[in-house]
């Protein structure tokens, strides 16, 4: 085909089709996506079998369940842990206790995910006395009397609102944040305010100077795990204290798994420690 | 309760803690609606005693009701001895908290 004396034709350059060039970005995107957010590890949908079989006994035994530091669990809190069920003051403390206990043996590899965290918790009635009485009329700054709170990585804090609905609130003293966590999505700026408040007026009771609030923000993020149901924020509340204080807070459970973390929260109540295996 | 106390006491006792069991001491309970009630324990006297009888005096069950001293919660077995409490302290009340949702 080729007339004489002339050359041959140049190589045709490749040029890739346009699917074959999308599909190309899709993947390495994808790949880059998976490096920076790694998949999340699921949560199993039930315990060892000896392990359900001692939360069923646990929902069967009368009187007092557990007891651990100044808190203790009854037959009449922990029912309460039974799917659709709101949780009360007891459970949202008792496993407060057992986050503080945890955080205080400061065991070096104590958990798979995360590393455990300097944190103080303060209990439910905290934020009540905080919210309607006050710093000083509170007498707020005894409650932190045998305690730094500015020396902690992290202060954790349940928020009971209208008797109705818990969220869990953070001071992230290795972040710099205030940060609010509600599987409604709604509590936001009051609590981010009112942590502030906090803190200004404990630095100036404690330290007699004002605190440096520079650097600090406010820390609501989108991707807070939601509930899809009128129960389970307490189960949400204690799951993001406890991730916090491991300086967890990207979660890893959603709404399917609170049936397994109610009765998890059971076993780890009636043991009167957190299980460390997920 | 008509003793007076400051009259009564030298004034170099002043923070001198007080360490006598017998000894009495004046404690404020307030609710968490802010109704005040006074008793006067002595210092080696369970505050479980206390816990009943404010409890009966308002009329509510004691196992829906939380004692709090400087956000501790109150233990059977606590005096204001264990709990190293100071003349004219108070004791916090505060209900049952319970949520699932916002209404």
């Amino acid at each position: 085909m080729l007339k004489r004396g002339s050359s041959p034709p140049p190589p045709k350059p490749y040029i890739p089709e346009l699917d074959k060039l999308l599909s190309y970005f899709r993947t390495r995107d994808a790949a880059i996506d998976e490096r920076l957010h790694p998949p999340r590890p699921r949560l199993p949908t039930s315990l060892p079998e000896d392990d359900e079989k001692s939360v069923e006994a646990t929902f069967r035994r009368p009187g007092v369940i557990a007891k651990i530091a100044r808190e203790q669990v009854a037959s009449a809190d922990i029912v309460r842990l039974r799917p659709r069920q709101w949780l009360n003051d007891e459970i949202i403390n008792f496993y407060g206790a057992m986050i503080m206990a945890r955080a205080e043996e400061q065991k070096e590899n104590a958990v798979p995910r995360g590393k455990i965290l300097k944190a103080f918790y303060l209990s439910s009635f905290f934020w009540q006395k905080l919210s309607t009485d006050g710093y000083e009329k509170g007498r707020l700054a005894k409650w932190t009397k045998k305690v730094d709170i500015f020396s902690r990585d992290v202060v954790l804090i349940p928020v009971n609102h209208g008797n109705a609905h818990w969220t869990a609130a953070a001071i992230n003293f290795q972040k710099k944040r205030f940060e609010s966590y509600d599987s409604m999505g709604m509590a936001t700026e009051a609590v981010w305010k009112r942590l502030r408040d906090y803190v200004r007026a404990e630095h100036l009771n404690k330290k007699k100077k004002p605190f440096d609030f520079t650097g600090w923000k406010d820390w609501a993020p989108d991707s807070t795990p939601q509930q899809d149901n009128g129960y389970d924020c307490g189960v949400f509340t204690c799951q993001f204290l406890e991730s916090l204080s491991r300086g967890e807070d990207d979660f890893v459970f959603t709404q399917e798994d609170m049936p397994y973390l109610r009765r998890r929260m059971v076993w780890e109540i009636a043991h009167t420690r957190l299980r460390n295996d997920v | 309760m008509s003793d007076n106390e400051h009259g009564g006491n030298p004034s170099q006792d002043e923070g001198v803690k007080q360490e006598d069991p017998n000894a009495t001491i004046n404690i404020k309970v307030v609710s968490s609606t802010g109704e005040e009630v006074f008793f006067k324990i002595k210092r080696s006297t369970k505050l479980s005693k206390l816990q009943g009888a404010y409890a009966s005096k308002v009329g509510k069950d004691v196992s829906s009701i939380r004692f709090l001293y400087d956000g501790d919660r109150i233990q059977e077995d606590d005096t204001p001895l264990s709990l190293e409490m100071e003349d004219n302290d108070t004791i916090d009340v505060m209900v049952e908290q319970v949520g699932g949702r916002r209404l």
